[in-house]
């Protein structure tokens, strides 16, 4: 019967009860919503960032993050990288030799970070030496580790970069760089292949990819690797992952590092950008118990008389308290539950056709140096969905404690002559 | 206790005082009153001498500025909310002058209230509700909502609530006062038939003649005290 009764309550006062409820509900719904948007915008940014000559996770010789020098290879690449292969979610590992260089064409020299790289693996797992990127020329293709002797290594170079060397594809460019050891500058010549527009702005102006046999071969340091960018299959699982990898090449004399540790700003971005859409979710929540804690108050007012006689009956204080939750589960349940339902359509919509920043905001959209696509999609994660339904639900309840208490301690005299 | 000193309701000494306008008012003063089990009494006295007040302090809805309230031997004094709660639902039927019946449930449901409270299954809840709102002499209308049933008819719902639970006492406010002759006299009736057939207490707040005239004992009260214990021929 406390459940019927607080079925009936919760309608006598329609027009009260329906607010609330629209209150909650919308608000719920908009909160998945945004959450959702939220993270499928963040997810875009960290695959985007972790395309860009980084990795889901990095394996490197201990003491390289901290002092990046050629001389810092890893030992035995390979048979690192196949233990890597054979771990669970791991997607791909990348190869990658890594040093500043100047590039020079004509009288113009410009720094550069190079990064040699196995064009074989590369176009599955980079945003930047990709056909997609490409604005002139080509990718780097494994075709090209198959080349006449007689032609001149491929280089592929930033947009901005090429227009300051004043360069274009065909062009001969020449690297120098110090060789792993020290020692004299080398040099080499290479032809421009292709030239990429990632949306980057530090890659766009100073990042330059070659084969990474070439790349050995210019640092004098043939099979040298500095570091193993680990691809996963979902780049939510960085952290897991990383943890597993640590483990499974300890004592190795490697470190390992996820892409938030080894792109500190993009993940600091992400992180001050879901605290906005947290700070968010606590407005939302104050509303949802504002909106219990004001409707069942006012019901509870109006029927202080009503609670006066159940005490008199010999209802106990706990039996008050529940009747009075009883009604505000009641109001949680419909409310969050059509919110939930509401929330999760307006996802399934944002999820298949996307949402256009571009067009909504009115320019392109960047973040922490990062040109973000024009179209995101909303990605909700079910813990999400789960989380947030029961702090719902559990505000509703904190929302109707104060009113349950109160109503619970009336004394039955004075409530039955509550006017 | 002994069995033989345990009245149905026992005050000693039972005063209760208010503050009004800043002033303190004498509801009760000095009550010392037995009713025995099975005693059909009525507290008489005009407006304002202290029935309601007597009513509810032996009905465990308030509480004594001193003296103590026994009901079955029990002190009530001393008890908590929960263990007072505990009383009124097990003890006490209550028959308020407003009927104060919940508007949200039907004649049926609201008789089941109490022993829902009780604890005892639905089905005999529900048995027991249309059992004693028959009896009362509204079998016809279980599933009206009170604003679907006259003064009358309500206050046979809240007798029906007071007796549903088999209670051994039952403290009625004023049960006449605000209806017409006919249903007055049918509800004495079966007040009287209760007290003979399940030997239930019965304690009224009246000055209505009717009821007078039907009591075993009638107890006066003007301004807090009992004036005259008068035991009917």
């Amino acid at each position: 019967m406390i459940l019927s009764l607080a079925l009936r309550n919760s309608l006598r006062s329609r027009r009260r009860t329906a607010l609330a409820a629209l209150a909650i509900s919308a608000s719920f719904a908009l909160l998945l919503i945004l959450l959702g948007i939220g993270d499928g915008i963040h997810e875009k940014m960290a695959e985007i960032g972790v395309g860009m000559g980084l990795g889901d996770v990095l394996v490197q010789q201990a003491g390289y993050a901290d002092d990046p020098k050629l001389d810092r290879s890893l030992h035995s690449p390979d048979a690192l990288r196949r233990k890597l292969l054979g771990l669970p979610k791991v997607r791909e590992v990348a190869p990658r030799l890594r040093s500043d260089a100047l590039l020079t064409a004509g009288a113009t020299s410009v720094g550069v970070a190079l990064s040699g790289v196995d064009p074989a693996i590369e176009p599955r797992i980079s945003k930047i030496d990709t056909p997609a990127s490409m604005v002139a020329g080509s990718a780097l293709t494994s075709e090209l580790g198959t080349r006449p002797k007689s032609e001149l290594p491929p280089i592929v170079m930033g947009r901005e970069l090429s227009r300051a060397l004043g360069t274009a594809v065909g062009d001969r460019v020449t690297l120098t760089l110090r060789p792993a050891g020290g020692g004299e500058t080398k040099s080499g010549a290479f032809e421009v292949h292709g030239i990429f527009a990632t949306g980057v702005r530090d890659i766009d102006a100073g990042w330059a990819e070659i084969p990474l046999t070439d790349a050995q071969r210019l640092c004098g340091f043939e099979g040298g690797v500095s570091v193993l960018s680990v691809f996963l299959d979902h780049v939510g699982d960085a952290t897991e992952v990383s943890v597993d990898i640590r483990q499974a090449l300890r004592g190795q004399g490697v470190e390992v590092q996820s892409w938030m540790q080894a792109a500190p700003d993009l993940y600091a971005f992400i992180v001050v950008d879901q605290g906005g859409l947290y700070a968010m979710m606590a407005i939302v929540f104050v509303v949802v118990a504002a909106g219990i804690l004001n409707t069942l108050l006012m019901s509870i007012l109006e029927r202080t008389r009503e609670f006066g006689v159940l005490l008199a009956l010999g209802a106990t204080p706990r039996r008050v308290v529940a009747i009075v939750l009883g009604e505000a589960l009641v109001l949680g349940l419909v409310a969050g539950g059509s919110g939930l339902l509401l929330g999760l359509l307006g996802n399934h919509y944002f999820a298949t056709t996307g949402i256009d920043l571009q067009k909504l905001i009115g320019q392109s959209f960047e973040a922490s140096g990062v040109l973000m696509p024009k179209h995101f999609f909303s990605h909700l994660s079910p813990a999400k969905v789960w989380w947030s339904s029961v702090v719902i639900l559990g505000l509703v309840i904190l929302g109707a404690a104060y009113p349950a208490v109160r109503a619970a301690r009336l004394e039955p005299l004075e409530a039955i002559r509550h006017e | 206790m002994n069995e033989r000193t345990r009245f149905a309701v026992e005050t000693v000494d039972l005063g209760r005082t208010y503050r009004q306008g800043g002033q303190e008012v004498r509801a009760l003063s000095h009550v010392n009153l037995r009713v025995e089990p099975r005693e059909l009494v009525v507290l008489a006295g005009p407006s304002g001498s202290g029935k309601t007040t007597l009513l509810n302090l032996i009905g465990a809805i308030d509480r004594p500025s001193y003296g103590e309230v026994k009901i079955d031997g029990l002190e009530l004094s001393s008890l908590d909310a929960g263990q007072r709660a505990r009383v009124r639902r097990e003890h006490i039927g209550f028959v308020f002058q407003a009927y104060n019946l919940l508007p949200v449930l039907s004649a049926l449901e609201n008789a089941e209230l109490v022993l829902e409270l009780q604890g005892l299954p639905r089905r005999e809840c529900a048995e027991r509700a249309e059992r004693v709102l028959c009896a009362v002499g509204l079998g016809e209308l279980l599933s009206r909502r009170p604003g679907a049933l006259s003064g009358g008819q309500q206050q046979r719902v809240a007798v029906a609530r007071a007796i549903a639970s088999a209670k051994t006492l039952v403290l009625a406010d004023e049960p006449t006062a605000n209806l017409d002759s006919k249903s007055a006299e049918a509800l004495l009736d079966l007040m009287l038939e209760l007290n003979r057939e399940r030997g239930l207490t019965f304690l009224f707040s009246s000055h209505d003649p009717r009821v007078i005239a039907r009591a075993h004992r009638v107890i006066h009260l003007e301004d807090g005290q009992i004036v005259k214990d008068e035991v009917a021929a």
